[in-house]
């Protein structure tokens, strides 16, 4: 890789002269910090509020939004190479330990020590540092905190005698009973990839299952998960038939169209269940905690998005300033107005804030017991979840069964610990 | 008489064939258009509701939303750059290999051809740990550059058809005259080659526009194209697609109305290269 | 010095184009071949290169996803191409005389092949939904069952795909076809008349022997095409359900450039090299055959 490099500078430095007004879009001034954000609902209001940032530091920050995978694939393709595309990441709960021990992110550690009460650090609920945390250091700060929750469509479950289900049969039953005609029971997500991974993964949840063993080594294919993934295969049949190739707008969709009665997902989406101009389902629907197994506990499911700033950012003190303001108590509700998701108590307990959002006392209860680690968030957590993105949509359309899946999800799987 | 009501009959299923064909051709088209100017709560009615009020919202959504003129720009910089540089490079080789007649220049011709139908991304992985080495990635020399080998390709083959339907003898008089063949070339051959110019130009604006994979990973914040764009209205929780309907429309425009403006040249560089072998 | 020059002829001209083939793309191949020896994961923190020969190669054989990868991606191409080119053939007759409206149908069927691929997929996408899109809906008043819809149907998801290639592609291969027939001479067919030929021999004995060299190319093109398909699969499928419509490209873009594992997506992307290098090199018979026999 050597030789090549004086050849190609000079047969650069010829293409550069005669496309020098194509190739000035480099040059960048001081002041300035890149942001690149997850298409969520939050990146709104870090497109909206940067300007602010601005007036009040002097301090420019470009915000760029991306898609999931497109996030992912950029991201990592800027760490590898070090080429300090963007000072600050949001970062998925689920990269956390990947990024975190590939030292892909800065350590905050020491800067949150050291600003602890400026930015009230109690404030914030103990479960959520996980977005961001990793073996008692803080890689990212916790920026959107999401609770699993069960939505369900009051009004038809109520015309319909059925209770929001409090077990994992109730669920069942429940699922079966709404299903009619052209109207579903439930929806999941069934696309191949992180879509159907991560749906099945609640599932798992409230089976009792998990993706490690007490070694930290994947024991994908134990009895609850297998039972898991029959139960979640079985119950794409009471779900709109296309399902099995939703991600999670289509999900989302569904519900709001008040097709599906029932879905498992993220709090961030029950804003948009509320609003006229994009529901149907508007003034209809609730949430509530997720359904449980036999013998198992209620379980929390704690997901969202933190924010990190680049190993290789030359602009770290400037990102720890944005990072500090947008996090801050004061900047809060408009963050939340503007599409954000709460990471403080103070945000979930001030009643012009609930006033606003009524579900957020529900997702601050989730958030005092919440389990972030349900998946994994270990190094090797991406390739899992790309394993069982595959195996289990196998499952879900009839080509494998659900026992054969895990099985092989688990082989593959082991290679990645080099077992 | 029954000749003439067979021909008759043949026209007539020749025309119903047509307008089954034609609609398959033109219903995502249509769907596109006035799912852009439909209210999202009516973009997923059933039965479908194919005409409605229209508005204008998404448009306004997605320019507020999307840095949409900045992309707009960075395609365009991207396009312009590329269809330059594959002309540069592209033109003079096909001339070359048009009017050469040596076996040399018969496997220049296939060394392009193999270059041709290489994958973009079996390029994509080691360019994109040059263009790393180097430090251009994220500009847009460094999208131009890629796209380009595969353009030159192109050009040269469709420019090469095209010398070779021009006469040489006007060359040999200018050559005859005293002139270089630099001469000869710039002064006879270009002139009546600005139709075939005209067409490897628009092909490769076309295919630079409407690239997707080498601009996801080869552009940077600020040179980001609109075929990314249209990713950034897919929000995870809220699938627009009465947004992507308009961002979709923005960007296939420029394209569309350039490929009707040169329609001539359009059809013609369909088959340069492929009459002549 | 005068005499190499002339001897070169104008080879020289063609410099330009082939230094920067020469570091842009020949560098880049070898550097590809280089690396598929080697183990070279980036995520490795610490990106080290260990050569381990043709184990990358090997890993591909016996990986089930990079068979059920390259088979689909044949299929792809027999199905895409043979559709193309037996619709394309269709239209071009059909347009071939003039008839009232002909011209202006020619001058729609430009607009897909003009079309943005990613969005192209995308309205497909939207338009394949089992529970709201178009297409589905309305095969289902026909009284089909499209069950998961087109797209989530194992079974037919492949040939979903395909459809939507020949909807962006047909249109190419029926003007290039057209263009072809345009130029064949109309005393030829007189004379196929005079001898007593119905339309149908004409066109198979006359029409399609003349045709051929146009059709050839218009394979090779698509061809070489159809086998580069990613954004159709990227943006509706992702691969799925489960491997059926998972393609080389896609797969290879998977393993190089979302988990950054060089040396096997070095050494996938080398075999879709020979793999497309095969059809083309038949094609390429074909056409020489077509050169002697002349």
């Amino acid at each position: 890789m050597m030789w090549h490099r004086p050849a190609i500078r000079i047969l650069l430095a010829v293409l550069t002269i005669v496309l020098l007004p194509l190739a000035s879009s480099v040059a960048q001034t001081r002041a300035t910090i890149n942001l690149v954000t997850m298409s969520d609902r939050f990146s709104g209001a870090l497109t909206r509020m940067a300007p602010d940032f601005e007036r009040q530091t002097g301090i420019k920050v470009n915000v760029t939004v991306q898609s999931y995978g497109e996030l992912y694939t950029r991201a990592i393709a800027d760490f590898v190479g070090r080429t300090a595309a963007a000072d600050l990441y949001t970062v998925d709960i689920v990269w956390t330990g990947e990024w975190a021990e590939n030292n892909y992110l800065a350590d905050l550690t020491p800067m949150i020590q050291r600003d602890r009460a400026a930015i009230a650090y109690d404030d914030i609920f103990p479960s959520v540092w996980k977005l961001g945390g990793w073996q008692g250091k803080q890689f990212a700060f916790p920026l959107a905190a999401y609770a699993g929750v069960l939505s369900y469509n009051k009004k038809v479950l109520t015309e319909m005698n059925v209770k929001p289900p409090r077990t994992v049969t109730e669920f069942a039953t429940a699922i079966q009973k709404l299903t009619r005609d052209t109207r579903y029971g439930i929806v999941m997500n069934g696309a191949r990839g992180a879509p159907c991974a991560q749906d099945w993964m609640y599932h798992m949840l409230i089976h009792g299952g998990a993706l490690l063993d007490k070694e930290g080594l994947p024991s994908l294919n134990t009895t609850l998960n297998v039972r898991a993934l029959t139960f979640f295969a079985d119950m794409f049949k009471y779900a709109p038939p296309g399902a099995t190739s939703y991600a999670w707008g289509d999900r989302e969709l569904a519900f709001r169209s008040g097709v599906a009665m029932m879905q498992i997902g993220w709090s961030t989406g029950v804003r948009a269940h509320r609003d006229p101009t994009m529901s149907r389902v508007a003034g209809m629907t609730d949430i509530t905690t997720l359904p449980v197994a036999p013998g198992a506990q209620t379980r929390y499911p704690l997901g969202g998005w933190s924010i990190g700033i680049n190993r290789d950012s030359p602009n770290r003190q400037a990102a720890w300033e944005f990072i500090k303001w947008i996090t801050a108590q004061r900047q809060r509700p408009e963050f939340l107005r503007l599409g954000g998701e709460p990471i403080r108590r103070s945000e979930t307990s001030d009643p012009a804030v609930l006033n606003e959002f009524p579900w957020f006392a529900m997702v601050a209860k989730s958030f005092e017991h919440a389990d972030g680690d349900f998946r994994p968030r270990i190094r090797q957590y991406p390739r899992i979840q790309d394993i069982l993105g595959l195996e289990v949509n196998l499952a879900i359309t009839g080509q494998k069964s659900p026992k054969a899946a895990l099985d092989e999800a688990q082989a593959k799987a082991m290679q990645l610990f080099g077992r | 008489m029954t000749a003439k009501r067979r021909q008759r009959a043949a026209d007539a299923v020749t025309y119903l064939l047509l307008a089954l064909i034609l609609g398959f051709f033109l219903l995502p088209l249509v769907w596109l258009a006035l799912t852009s100017i439909k209210p999202a709560r009516e973009a997923f009615s059933i039965p479908p509701v194919w005409i409605s009020k229209p508005i204008l919202d998404n448009y306004r959504h997605v320019l507020d939303n999307v840095p949409v003129i900045a992309y707009l720009k960075n395609s365009l910089t991207i396009a312009a750059g590329t269809t330059l540089l594959s002309l540069a490079l592209g033109v003079p080789a096909g001339y070359c290999l048009a009017r050469t007649l040596s076996r040399a220049a018969g496997n220049v011709a296939l060394l392009m051809l193999a270059i041709r139908m290489a994958p973009p991304v079996a390029l994509l992985i080691p360019f994109y740990l040059v263009m790393r080495e180097v430090g251009l990635l994220g500009t847009y020399l460094a999208v131009i550059l890629l796209q380009s080998v595969f353009n030159t390709t192109f050009v040269t083959w469709m420019m090469r058809g095209y010398f070779l339907s021009l006469p040489a003898d006007l060359e040999l008089a200018a050559l005859t005259d005293g002139c270089t063949r630099f001469g000869a070339f710039c002064r006879v051959a270009l002139p009546l080659s600005v139709p075939g110019l005209a067409t490897a130009a628009i092909f490769t604006f076309t295919m630079s526009w409407n690239d997707f994979l080498l601009p996801l990973l080869l552009t940077g914040r600020t040179t980001r194209t609109l075929t990314l764009g249209i990713l950034e209205t897919m929000s995870t929780y809220e699938i627009g697609w009465n947004n992507m309907a308009a961002i979709g429309v923005i960007t296939v425009l420029p394209v569309l109305v350039l490929g009707y403006l040169l329609q001539p040249y359009y059809i013609r560089g369909l088959t340069l290269g492929a009459v002549r072998e | 010095m005068a005499r190499l020059i002339r001897r070169l002829g104008l080879l020289p001209w063609a410099a330009p184009a082939l230094l920067f083939m020469l570091f842009f793309a020949l560098y880049p191949i070898a550097y590809s071949v280089h690396i598929s020896f080697f183990r070279y994961n980036l995520t490795d923190p610490t990106q080290a290169k260990v050569f381990v020969g043709l184990a990358n190669y090997l890993q591909a054989f016996s990986d089930h996803t990079f068979r059920v990868a390259a088979l689909n991606s044949v299929l792809f191409v027999v199905l895409a191409v043979g559709i193309q080119t037996v619709l394309g053939l269709a239209i071009a007759v059909m347009l071939n005389r003039d008839r009232p409206g002909t011209a202006l149908i020619r001058t729609m069927l430009l607009a897909p092949l003009t079309l943005t691929p990613i969005v192209v997929a995308l309205v497909w996408r939207a338009l394949y939904n089992a529970d709201y899109g178009v297409v589905s809906y309305y095969l289902k008043q026909l009284g089909l069952n499209v069950g998961r819809g087109p797209v989530g149907e194992p079974s037919t998801a492949l040939f979903a795909l395909v459809v939507v290639d020949v909807w962006q592609w047909t249109p190419l291969v029926a003007l290039m076809l057209l263009a072809g027939l345009r130029s064949q001479s109309a005393d030829l067919f007189e004379a196929a008349q005079m001898d007593g030929a119905s339309g149908w021999q004409q066109f198979w004995h006359v029409a399609l022997p003349l045709l051929r060299p146009i059709l050839i190319v218009a394979l090779l093109i698509r061809t070489m095409d159809v086998f580069k398909l990613f954004d159709s699969v990227f943006a509706v499928t992702g691969g799925g359900p489960g491997y059926s419509t998972e393609v080389m490209n896609h797969y290879i873009f998977k393993t190089g450039l979302t988990f950054f594992d060089m040396g096997y997506a070095a050494a996938m992307s080398n075999l879709l090299l020979v793999l497309i290098g095969l059809f083309t090199a038949a094609y390429f018979r074909a056409i020489g055959q077509l050169g002697t026999a002349r």
